[in-house]
């Protein structure tokens, strides 16, 4: 679905004259291979260049140096921009600015009125990805009496009326609530199973990617470690290092590891936890 | 005190005039505005008014609501009354020192008045009775024939839309830094003016770097969008007229001719 | 030092159609020496019970009292209170706007009205503490990561020398180390400079691992006062109101409801690895 080849960013910082003082490597060879339907998580702390590795999965971004495929095609022909751009949607981090219509259906169709596509499919497409995200009863409402939560999901709402193969999400919860933070992930979740729409979650909690397929870990532009969860948080000392920290149990059940008690460091949930101390 | 503008404004309701077509309206708003200069009689103003009383009750909008969107421009409506109160020559009626009103200033000074608040109602009865992006939806219809000499029609039509949908966050964020500065000992009300001007820029930097922020964040998330301009744009409710909207024409056409007819032969 | 709010009401847009009662009745103690958590979702009334400290709001309802006066009065100084009760707001870092780190952080000192001297050694040492490295000082803030931005928020709100540090959200949008790093710096403003410290939080976690007393707001009320112990023994209450519990509070709940006999009210995952460790070596005495 989606795969990068040594892929590099640069940019250069200037001065008030406008000198380049200094050249950033934001991403520095990022190799990622994302299979149809999977769920992947990428995570990295701040400026880890997690986000700017995003923004080249749907051509926001062109390579400095090595190349994206998005289904199959190269991120920097200009000419198929647009069918990259719907296969692989974005959605950003700040629920207001994203958002660009007054009332919420019509931000819904904004992507299908680029595309040119029919106005009685507009209506139908639009219908159906706010039932998709739950907010149907909020077609007339204007976004500024939403929260975010309610925001993020119009937002998604507005990229499966493109019809994608894939959601790519730029840090989408990292301004929420955990209430909110919930809903757009029980969301994710059920578009990754439901119809089999190809998920990448950018982000920074440890807690998000627990049900992921998954895990690349960003940090200083690199993929520092990769693996399923349970390989990745395995390696407490190796996230430290990227500025991450693992999830409360994963540390609990580790240091009951370290104590000798039969409990494995890759726990991830509550009831895993349990079943282990309970079963001895 | 930003929050108290009425104008532009939209008041939700279900009704014929709500329905109409935007094109509709921003044509029948446009011509009872030219209509309310073709006159200068008594007679005239009774049917403006009549047509425009008979437009705000089938559109349901409360006349108090209407009414409050003339508060920003009291201070204008007094002024130029008052200047044609005493400024014009003709038969006097009432002389006190320098002060002389004649009946040509009293009737002028109520015409004037009458044409300047109905001016603002007949607009803002626009503005409440159709959403924003109905009403830039059909400003771009209305306006594509410029498009013919480059101008840039749909562009301004979603610059408009834009900037609609980020008064509101913009005016909260300034409420938000303001609090923040203030939390830091900022004051914003004592001072002469150039030191109150001064003042301020602890508000407007913040909330300049916001916007060019949110401004960037948008192009993105447009981009991201495929919008690639209007070139092969459709549209998810594209203006189409009804038969009421015919209609609408049909009454607009009838108070012009009426109102032509009674200024012609009522001699008031 | 005490802060007191006796029988505070707060109403937005009071008189129009879209009245909103946003704190009701709300009587609460904040003395010297604490380290408090506000929490509560989204809307639940703690942004607005914040800005009532340091006067910002004003309750439409009862009154406040700094040190016994009542900061209502016409007589009271509340220029003096703003900088006693410092305020960061979330995302402080997008209320920077001077042309370098230092003219910045001497903005709040410099409105008090003090000499020269006095706001430049307060500056200086907000700084120090909140370690922003001498060379950063003649940089523009826009410069700056988003971490250092935020430190340099804090730096100026501190050097205002506040007597209670009230900040709302302080951790929003940071990684986890960044956020441990923010707890830390306030950690040891509480222990080195002796102030107050009240903060708003989402995360149970980092209330468990932090705060000496928790404040749980719902619809505009206080329902829950006390240490994080206590209060995280109210797991189904919480749960109701949409915040639930620490992880570790949670795992030993579940280990006790399912007959064993762990003591429950660990907070934090330090205590309830030892206390794991302790039922299990009796059991395996057994």
């Amino acid at each position: 679905m989606i795969k990068t080849k040594k892929l590099v960013h640069e940019y250069s910082r200037r001065d008030e004259e406008g000198n380049v003082t200094e050249i950033v490597r934001a991403v520095d060879g990022v190799n990622i291979q994302v299979k149809p339907g999977d769920f992947v998580a990428i995570l990295g702390a701040n400026g880890s260049g997690k986000s700017t590795f995003a923004k080249h999965l749907n051509g926001l971004l062109y390579p400095t140096e090595g190349v994206v495929y998005v289904n199959g095609i190269d991120t920097r022909d200009k000419e198929t921009m647009l069918t990259v751009r719907q296969t692989a949607g974005m959605v950003f981090q700040n629920p207001d600015n994203q958002i660009i219509s007054n009332v919420v259906e019509e931000d819904v169709g904004f992507g299908p009125e680029n595309l040119g596509v029919p106005t009685a499919e507009i209506l139908k497409r639009v219908r159906e990805s706010l039932k998709g995200v739950g907010m149907y009863a909020y077609r007339k409402h204007s976004p500024n009496h939403l929260s975010g939560g309610q925001k993020q999901r119009v937002a998604i709402a507005g990229i499966m009326a493109m019809r994608p193969k894939c959601i790519i999400l730029d840090e989408a919860t990292a301004m929420l609530d955990p209430a909110g933070r919930k809903e757009i992930l029980n969301i994710i979740h059920s578009l990754n199973k439901e119809e089999k729409i190809t998920i990448i979650l950018i982000t920074h909690y440890m807690e998000e990617v627990i049900a992921s397929d998954f895990v690349y870990v960003m940090n200083q532009g690199k993929i520092a470690l990769s693996g399923t969860p349970r390989e990745v948080f395995a390696q407490t000392d190796k996230l430290k290092e990227c500025r991450l920290t693992i999830p409360k149990v994963t540390q609990i059940a580790q240091a009951l590891h370290r104590a000798g008690l039969p409990v494995p460091e890759d726990v991830l949930t509550e009831e895993e936890l349990l079943s282990y101390l309970e079963q001895v | 005190m930003i929050r108290d503008i009425t104008i532009g404004q939209y008041y939700s309701a279900d009704s014929p005039v709500h329905r109409l077509d935007s094109r509709v309206k921003i044509i029948a708003t446009l011509l009872y505005i030219i209509s309310l200069f073709m006159f200068d009689s008594m007679a005239g103003y009774a049917v403006a008014i009549g047509f425009f009383v008979l437009v705000l009750w089938l559109s349901k909008v409360p006349f108090a609501y209407v009414v409050k969107g003339l508060k920003p421009i009291i201070f204008m409506l007094v002024f130029t009354a008052l200047l044609n109160l005493f400024w014009t020559p003709g038969t006097a009626f009432f002389s006190c020192g320098v002060i002389t009103l004649t009946w040509e200033g009293l009737r002028k000074t109520i015409f004037i008045s009458l044409r300047l608040i109905f001016l603002l109602l007949g607009s803002s009865l626009m503005t409440l009775t159709t959403t924003p992006n109905q009403l830039t939806d059909g400003l771009e219809h209305l306006l594509s024939p410029l498009k013919v000499i480059k101008v840039p029609v749909h562009e301004l039509a979603m610059m408009m839309s834009i900037a609609l949908r980020f008064i509101p966050i913009l005016i909260e964020e300034t409420d938000k830094i303001m609090k923040a500065q203030a939390a830091r000992g900022a004051d914003f009300e004592s001072g002469n003016m150039l030191q109150r001007l001064k003042n301020m820029l602890p508000i407007f930097i913040p909330l300049f770097v916001s916007a060019i922020r949110r401004a960037g964040d948008l192009a993105l998330a447009m981009d991201a969008r495929c919008y690639h301009g209007g070139r092969g744009r459709t549209k998810m409710r594209p203006l189409k007229y009804q038969m009421t909207d015919v209609a609408a024409y049909a009454v607009c056409a009838l108070y012009i001719i009426v109102l032509m007819v009674v200024v012609k032969f009522c001699v008031i | 030092m005490s802060l007191i709010l006796h029988n505070v009401s707060y109403t937005y847009g009071k008189g129009s159609s879209d009245e909103k009662q946003a704190l009701r009745n709300i009587d609460l103690e904040i003395g010297s020496q604490e380290f408090t958590a506000i929490v509560g979702h989204t809307g639940s009334g703690k942004s607005t019970l914040l800005q009532l400290l340091n006067g910002l709001e004003k309750a439409t309802e009862g009154t406040v009292y700094y040190d016994g006066k009542d900061i209502y009065d016409k007589e009271y100084p509340i220029k003096e209170l703003r900088s006693k009760v410092g305020l960061v707001f979330q995302y402080p870092e997008h209320q920077l706007f001077e042309s370098s780190v230092i003219r910045d952080v001497e903005f709040g000192p410099r409105n008090l009205g003090w000499d020269n001297l006095q706001v430049e050694l307060s500056s200086y040492q907000a700084l120090k503490d909140v370690g922003i490295g001498e060379e950063l000082l003649d940089v523009s803030p826009l410069a700056l990561s988003g971490g250092q931005k935020r430190r340099v928020a804090l730096a100026g709100v501190l050097a205002m020398q506040p007597e209670i540090l009230v900040l709302d959200e302080p951790m929003a949008g940071l990684d986890p180390m960044g956020r441990q790093e923010i707890f830390e710096l306030l950690q040891h403003l509480h222990k080195e400079r002796k102030i107050s410290v009240i903060f708003a939080s989402h995360s149970m976690d980092d209330v468990a691992e932090y705060a000496k007393r928790v404040i749980v707001m719902q619809d505009g009320k206080i329902v829950l006062d006390g240490t994080p112990r206590q209060v995280f023994q109210y797991e189904k209450e919480l749960e109701q109101i949409g915040l639930g519990v620490p992880a570790a509070t949670r795992v030993m709940h579940r280990l006790r409801a399912d007959g064993n006999a762990v003591d429950d009210s660990c907070i934090t995952a330090q205590e309830s690895v030892q206390e794991i460790l302790r039922w299990y070596g009796k059991r395996g005495a057994k």
